[in-house]
């Protein structure tokens, strides 16, 4: 009978993604009874950056570092995965983790749910809440065979305090050749959303030409980041860097003002944390108003206006 | 060259339908694209067969209703396309559809390369792209912002990676998925809207794919909805900042200093 939860850890140049510690409280908070163990390519350099009180540490050594040779990882993690036989394999929903996991999941034929925003035990049952695509719907899901893979979003769980680790075991294995190289890196040069103090949000209400200039120059003088819904992304209104929400970003402001934001769940999912919410939207029937602390049915190119008047 | 582009509809807006009882999306109600980062793909195959020559055939999984959204790509410049279409495939998680078009792909032959969109705007996993790769034993590199080179043994590329790019090369055959936003989408002109409507697409029902219904659709989804929960029942409600728009928007500002204490 599959047993254990396990959690992988993302590793990039010797140093542990700090989202693992979300992870580690995320099972914690399952209060499932089951062992829980962390696992990560990696050496002795990884293992002492997987410190949790009663969680045990897997580290799996190989030849070579082959960060993003996803193929040849794959086979390494569903060998061992099969071994150890887990219930639950829990990994974040960043994309370097899905595109491996994707494939760990056909090597052991399961299924893979992605976007968790909550995990949790229903009488015996794990269980995973997470936005759907559609009228502002969350979906429960759940996984009918072992193990189940979910990949939980970043950002919404607190982090694990580091305490004193369980156990270690460390496997050793030989990585197949891979026709996959990296030959370098570039910067690119995007500003980062994700720890702006002020954020302002836009949606599709606010999307006219006239209205994101607005928005920039309000932006520079409120000394706010631009971020915004998945509609003004796939438009190539802002870049894939600033979209907020269940696909984009999980941002953390001390205020965030929403812009002609309808309200969908996949974009609220990404500022839940903000300490202060303000929406404006022309219709009062917006979903955006059962979620900001404050509202104003107004035109937005109009507040804008306004609110640049006021700071001249 | 040889290449395969593997797209999908989505509905156009996200004010779609959930079927209350089996908890799926309500296709048939919805106004259907397709997906926007496979427009972003089948651009970039379109414009390496250019460049490079060779053939562009375009793959989708769906009902009948699909078959607009392979007229739009033949309309780009694809040379065929192909509606995999069979109830049996309905309601699949990402790992069954993975298994499908990897299935139809495998059929036809062998391709020099295989893209698809990162990410769907609807499902969103970003999953069935590298489901595809390894269920074809291909390498794959997710979230390709640039093809920088081809060849007829490799090619090179830039993949987005936490605000870099990695510059990665890769043995071909391969399936790359390719960002949202990586070029500007290929619009088909009326006159080619008109060609592509007359060409011939060819259906792969799974009579010819021989999937066992377990693998596969609703039958085979693992990873099952159990239930459905509307964020409106929440009971929030802002507090509407009343006044003239000059007095809204002095609130407005107030808000954001007293947040920042």
């Amino acid at each position: 009978m599959a047993n254990g939860i396990y959690i992988y850890a993302e590793v990039f140049h010797q140093k542990v993604e700090e989202y693992t510690a979300e992870l580690v409280k995320a099972a914690k908070d399952l209060h499932s009874n089951m062992p829980i163990t962390v696992m990560a390519f990696g050496d002795n350099t990884t293992m002492k950056q997987l410190q949790w009180k009663n969680v045990s540490v897997l580290i799996l050594s190989v030849n070579e570092d082959h960060e993003f040779q996803d193929g040849e990882r794959a086979k390494i993690l569903a060998e061992v995965l099969k071994e150890k036989d887990p219930a639950i394999v829990l990994l974040p929903a960043t994309a370097t983790a899905k595109s491996l996991f994707s494939r760990v999941s056909v090597l052991m034929n399961v299924g893979m749910t992605a976007d968790a925003t909550e995990i949790y035990m229903e009488a015996g049952t794990f269980k995973q809440k997470k936005p759907a695509f559609g009228n502002n719907v969350m979906v429960v899901t759940e996984e009918t065979d072992w193990p189940a893979i979910v990949t939980l979003v970043t950002g919404i769980y607190e982090k694990e305090e580091n305490g004193v680790m369980d156990g270690i075991e460390m496997i050793h294995r030989e990585m197949e050749d891979s026709s996959i190289e990296l030959l370098g890196l570039v910067e690119q040069e995007t500003e980062s959303i994700v720890n702006a103090n002020r954020i302002i949000s836009l949606g599709k209400g606010a999307i006219d030409e006239n209205g994101y200039e607005l928005a920039k120059e309000l932006a520079s003088k409120m000394g706010a980041a631009i971020g915004g819904t998945r509609p003004l992304v796939d438009n190539g209104m802002i870049p894939f860097e600033a979209q907020i929400g269940q696909t984009g970003c999980v941002v953390h402001p001390d205020c965030c003002l929403f812009l002609g934001v309808s309200g969908a769940i996949q974009h609220t999912e990404g500022v839940r944390d903000s300490n202060v919410t303000i929406a404006v939207n022309h219709d009062p029937d917006a979903a955006i108003f059962t979620f900001a602390d404050y509202g104003i049915v107004a035109d937005s190119n109009e507040i804008m206006k306004a609110l640049l008047k006021r700071m001249e | 060259m040889k290449i395969a582009v593997c797209i999908k509809q989505v509905p156009v807006s996200d004010q779609v339908e959930i079927d209350p009882i089996t908890h799926q999306m309500i296709r048939s109600n919805a106004d259907m694209t397709i997906n926007p980062a496979d427009m972003n793909a089948l651009t970039e195959a379109i414009t390496l067969k250019k460049e490079f020559g060779g053939t562009v055939d375009v793959y989708t999984m769906g009902s009948d209703l699909a078959r607009s959204a392979l007229v739009t790509a033949i309309a780009m410049g694809a040379d065929e396309g192909y509606l995999v279409s069979d109830r049996v495939f309905a309601g699949g998680d990402s790992l069954g559809t993975a298994k499908v078009l990897a299935k139809a792909i495998e059929k036809q032959g062998e391709y020099d390369l295989i893209l698809c969109g990162s990410l769907s705007s609807d499902g969103a996993t970003g999953q069935t792209g590298p489901m595809m790769a390894e269920l074809l034993n291909l390498p794959s590199i997710t979230e390709v912002k640039e093809i920088l080179r081809l060849e007829s043994s490799h090619m090179e590329v830039y993949k987005s990676w936490k605000g870099q790019y990695l510059h990665m090369r890769v043995g071909l055959p391969a399936v790359i998925t390719i960002s949202l936003g990586s070029n500007a989408p290929i619009l088909p002109t009326l006159r080619n809207q008109m060609k592509a409507k007359k060409k011939e697409l060819f259906v792969i029902t799974n009579e010819e794919l021989k999937l066992t219904e377990e693998e596969i659709g609703l039958k085979g989804a693992k990873s099952i909805v159990t239930d459905t929960l509307y964020a409106k029942d929440c009971g929030k409600k802002s507090i509407f900042l009343s006044g003239t728009v000059e007095e809204q928007a002095d609130q407005i500002i107030d808000l954001f200093k007293k947040a920042g204490e």
